[in-house]
């Protein structure tokens, strides 16, 4: 098996093709997807770059530049830090339920059993509400007086739980309704990852008398690494740009409960109307994601 | 075979939690779209049944804002991810293939990070750019901001699944003359249709959901349905039931689209798919 | 053809019925602000939902054809309303030549000249009429001397009550803060109901929170301009507040104006601080259990006698090339003459002394007559160009408070720093 296997991975990897020859058409490819990104996101990013050194906001028309004080001042405010804390908790704990529990719900749906597509289906609908009825929806579900779920546990003789006025129970509350809509993306593309693993490996792993768990151990998670290390750092970035349901269910209440940095870049950009400093901590956020960036593309092998 | 069995029973079950869990929300938005503002707020919640009425869809459908966001969001959605994935699936080939060897494209893997980027920080100089080229409330800019924006995905997304075809596929195929692009249509994208599905799924409904750039940059001509829906926040009360009717219509394009691509997801590829 | 035909997702069929709709969407969808010519004679009025918009957009087609300027309308959401018109302010194209704003704003507008004075056309005008507004309305969309918005509405906060819990515990309309909270323990005892409601979330309650501290006496700065929000009277007033929590329903800590609104038209809540505007939807039998039994009386007094006063402005923005169509718009719409006509469309109260006055109006709503006194102890929110962070500043702090994850004091204190950062900044 260990031979078989080897060899199929190091087929996987380079081989002899022609080098010189997808070097020089695979730049081609690459035109239309960075005329694309040139014009619609580094352009303005480049303006928010330099926006963010200087006092623009969209309290008055001239600005001027600063240098780092609106970075100075982001580090500074005590929001910023509560931010990052509450961002890495929803964050933390919303990949660690979405993750395990898509791959989990990919697997059982790739067993292809009766009713599947029923069931795949009616899991991804959550992934196509539009956010803001999300958002209210949730909240109206939510309301601890009057809202179904609390009703729902009264009639099982259970305590109301004050979903949205707590501080904690209102971070659980971000936390669920985030895994409610997104572990059915993981789901989805994990299964479609595992659907795109090619018989023969496992075959030959049966073949020479493996178990499950030592099938998917040792030929199913190596292949599936692409795809999931994609998704992961794909859950990471959208987990942490997480904005528009927050906004509408809790408002980043109780206080700054639940306000995490996205929510906080708003704040910055529409209700202090200081755009200026929005784009700095834009930058902020998008830097800080580069150490984990970086061990992406050392576990993806760029 | 009874162990067998069982595990293909207690995954059913699993499988029909998840569904019920997943559909009741949207069941309460259905239920919401038929009941009046009295009904909704009712401290006893009502399951089933109640007064029902269809006064919430007769209004919303009968607003001609809403029939214009529907034809923008379809319009746009459909475009957008149509661009995003094509222009998306060539770099992914160029760079699944690329990356492996010594000359590095270290940019284009950056392109993830750009996603990173809170969608205000975008909207503001993003505006500014448009209003000064005159393209102010115009769908085609607003499809070519959605390709842009969900570019970094689609691509990295069929890098992921792009780099599970072994390469001596490509490789037969070179020694028997066929050239860069025929390999790429006719061996590698049918060879990943569940990734490609997958992906386009992926995208439409992250166009179709896209809130804050029609908001900055449209106005009435462009509207897409998610700033329709917003309306119904008003500064004085939230019509709830309309607004649970506009979301349940809004659901429906979307979920025909999903239904219709994950046919592609059963069938996986002439090797074969993955089977317990 | 073939090579796309294996993606599988395209089938010639459908790419050609695909290639299709997108031609035929294509040419039925508007290419935007490209195509919708202007003509010389029509104007652009940027609108933000409200029963005020929708009563609005039904007086148009009369203004129309009397005066035959084309009248095109723009809808956008509160939460981002402001901030689009600034940064159309910014870009200076003229895009809307009528705004509809909320009264905070006008301080952000005004200071960068984003919108046009409008005395001269108000002295000049036959039929608007001024002097029909009590001084403190007259004031309403004045910065620095000059009137940069009229009067769209009139919501000063009131107080709302249940007429038949009052008279089945024989309680009397409260005239001070400390027998409102007595009626509302009263209430809240006999488990008849609540006692009372208001919005506590994070996002609003600075509007209620100012009014309390403004009716103990307090204020966000003394005269020196010295930040005063730590002080005993801030304190009385914080406190006050959170006693209210005790006779209050259990969802109030989360709730804004709405959900307060929905709360005592649904549930059984013996009274309520909310705005005038919400009169629709509380006096309403379809949107209210208990429309029958609500009245409204003006707002308890403290050390002081002040009512905050919100509601619409409507302006000209600067960049404007119609002016003078946009102000023989809402010189049509606003005159004292046509301000009835706009009201019985579903507008919110304007409060012009003719129409708190008017027997007639009066009679078919009688809360309106709250409004007269309620303008005369008016007093705007305060209008400073960092009201957004100060807003959101108080909110946060006084919601710790209100949870208690921090004492009044310490609260206080932390909230004085804050705003003397914030007040600082231009």
């Amino acid at each position: 098996m260990r031979s078989q296997q080897k060899q199929f991975f190091e087929r996987l990897d380079g081989g002899s093709l022609k080098k010189w020859q997808i070097r020089k058409t695979g730049w081609v490819y690459l035109i239309p997807a960075w005329l694309l990104l040139l014009a619609i996101v580094l352009v303005p990013m480049f303006f928010s770059f330099t926006s963010s050194f200087s006092d623009a906001s969209l309290m008055n028309s001239d600005s001027q530049f600063i240098g780092f004080d609106n970075y100075n001042q982001i580090f500074k405010d005590s929001l910023f830090w509560e931010a990052i804390r509450t961002t890495v908790i929803i964050s933390g704990v919303s990949l660690f339920i979405q993750i395990p529990l898509g791959f989990f719900l990919a697997v059982l749906l790739n067993m292809e059993l009766r009713g599947t597509a029923l069931l795949r289906s009616g899991i991804l609908m959550p992934l196509l509400l539009t956010p803001v009825a999300v958002g209210l929806m949730w909240r109206l579900m939510m309301n601890i007086d009057n809202g179904v779920i609390n009703g729902t546990l009264h009639m099982f003789g259970l305590p109301a739980i004050d979903w949205l006025g707590d501080r904690n129970s209102a971070i659980l509350s971000v936390i669920l309704v985030d895994s409610w809509q997104n572990t059915a993306f993981v789901m989805l593309l994990l299964l479609a990852g595992l659907q795109n693993i090619p018989a023969s490996p496992i075959e030959a792993a049966k073949v020479d008398g493996a178990t499950t768990f030592q099938v998917y151990r040792h030929v199913i998670l190596p292949l599936l690494a692409p795809v999931a290390l994609v998704v992961v750092m794909i859950r990471i970035i959208e987990s942490i740009k997480l904005f528009d349901f927050i906004y509408i269910l809790t408002s980043g209440g109780p206080g700054t409960a639940t306000q995490n940095i996205s929510l906080l870049d708003f704040r910055y950009g529409f209700t202090f109307l200081q755009t200026a400093q929005a784009a700095a901590l834009g930058i902020i956020i998008t830097l800080s994601l580069t150490p984990m960036y970086l061990l992406w593309r050392r576990a993806n092998r760029i | 075979m009874n162990k067998s069995k069982l595990a293909r029973f207690s995954a059913f079950i699993v499988l029909l939690f998840f569904f019920i869990g997943s559909l009741f929300p949207i069941y309460w938005t259905l239920l919401t779209s038929l009941r009046d503002r009295l009904d909704i707020f009712a401290k006893v919640p009502k399951f089933f049944g109640g007064n029902l009425t269809l006064e919430n869809y007769r209004s919303v459908i009968s607003d001609e804002t809403f029939i214009s966001s529907l034809k923008n969001s379809v319009f746009i959605t459909v475009l957008a991810t149509f661009v995003s994935v094509l222009v998306g699936s060539l770099a992914a080939y160029a760079l699944a293939r690329n990356g492996r060897f010594k000359s590095r494209r270290p940019f284009e893997s950056w392109m993830i990070l750009l996603r990173a980027l809170p969608g205000i920080v975008l909207a503001v100089p993003l505006y500014q750019m448009v209003v000064k080229l005159g393209l102010y409330d115009n769908s085609w800019a607003l499809v070519i901001c959605y390709a842009a924006i969900n570019l970094p995905y689609s691509v990295w997304l069929m890098v992921g699944f792009i780099q599970g075809i072994p390469i001596e596929i490509e490789e037969s195929a070179q020694i028997d003359g066929a050239s860069q692009f025929r390999i790429l249509t006719r061996i590698i994208l049918p060879l990943v249709r569940s990734g490609l599905g997958a992906t386009t799924i992926f995208v439409a409904m992250l166009s179709w959901n896209e809130y804050l750039l029609p908001l900055i940059l449209a106005d009435e001509g462009s509207k897409t349905l998610p700033v329709y829906v917003g309306g119904f926040v008003t500064s004085r009360t939230i019509d709830y039931g309309a607004m649970a009717a506009a979301a349940c219509l809004c659901i429906i394009p979307i979920a025909l689209v999903t239904l219709l691509v994950q046919k592609q997801l059963i069938r996986g590829l002439s090797l074969g798919a993955v089977k317990e | 053809m073939k090579a796309i035909s294996e993606r599988g997702l395209w089938s010639s069929k459908k790419l050609i019925a695909a290639v299709s709709f997108l031609t035929i969407a294509a040419l039925t969808v508007p290419g935007g602000a490209a195509t919708a010519a202007q003509k010389p004679s029509s104007i652009t009025v940027f609108l933000i939902p409200s029963p005020t918009a929708d009563a609005i957009k039904a007086r148009i087609p009369e203004f129309e054809k009397e005066s035959g300027i084309k009248v095109k309308t723009v809808d956008t959401p509160y939460d981002s309303a402001h901030q689009k018109m600034l940064l159309s302010f910014q870009s200076k194209k003229g895009s809307y030549d009528v705004v509809q704003f909320d009264n905070p704003y006008l301080a952000p507008f005004a200071s960068q000249n984003a919108l046009a004075p409008l005395d001269s056309f108000i002295k000049a005008s036959k039929t608007y009429d001024i002097k029909d507004f009590v001084k403190p309305l007259q004031e309403y969309g004045k910065y620095s001397g000059k009137t940069y918005g009229l009067n769209l509405s009139t919501e000063p906060l009131i107080l709302w009550y249940r007429t038949d819990i009052y008279s089945k515990l024989g309680l009397s309309v409260p005239k001070t803060w400390a027998q409102y909270l007595e009626n509302a323990q009263k209430i809240q005892q006999s488990g008849e109901a609540d006692g009372q409601v208001i919005a506590n979330n994070s996002s609003v309650n600075s509007w209620w929170w100012l009014q309390f501290v403004w009716s103990f006496g307090g204020d966000l700065t003394n005269a020196a301009g010295k930040v005063i929000v730590n002080n005993s009277a801030a304190v009385q007033a914080t406190d006050y507040m959170k006693s209210l929590l005790a006779v209050s329903p259990k969802s109030a800590i989360t709730a804004n104006g709405d959900d307060a609104t929905t709360l005592f038209t649904t549930q059984n809540i013996g009274q309520m601080i909310n705005y005038s505007g919400y009169a629709p939807v509380i006096l309403d039998s379809k949107t209210s259990k208990f429309a029958a039994n609500i009245a409204a009386a003006p707002i308890p007094v403290g050390k002081a006698d002040i009512t905050e006063l919100t509601g619409w402005n409507i302006g000209i923005p600067a960049d404007s090339k119609k002016k003078e169509a946009a102000w023989q718009f809402l010189d049509w719409l606003l005159s004292k003459e046509n301000t009835p006509k706009l009201m019985e469309a579903g507008a919110a109260a304007i409060g012009r002394t003719s129409i708190v006055k008017n027997p007639a109006i009066l009679k078919a709503s009688p809360y309106i007559a709250v409004l007269g006194p309620a303008s005369v102890s008016g007093r705007r929110l305060p209008a400073l160009t960092t009201w957004g962070q100060i807003s959101f500043e108080i909110g946060t702090n006084v919601q710790d408070i209100l949870t208690n994850k921090t004492t009044t004091k310490a609260g206080l204190d932390k909230l004085a720093a804050q705003l003397a950062n914030t007040m600082k900044k231009k």
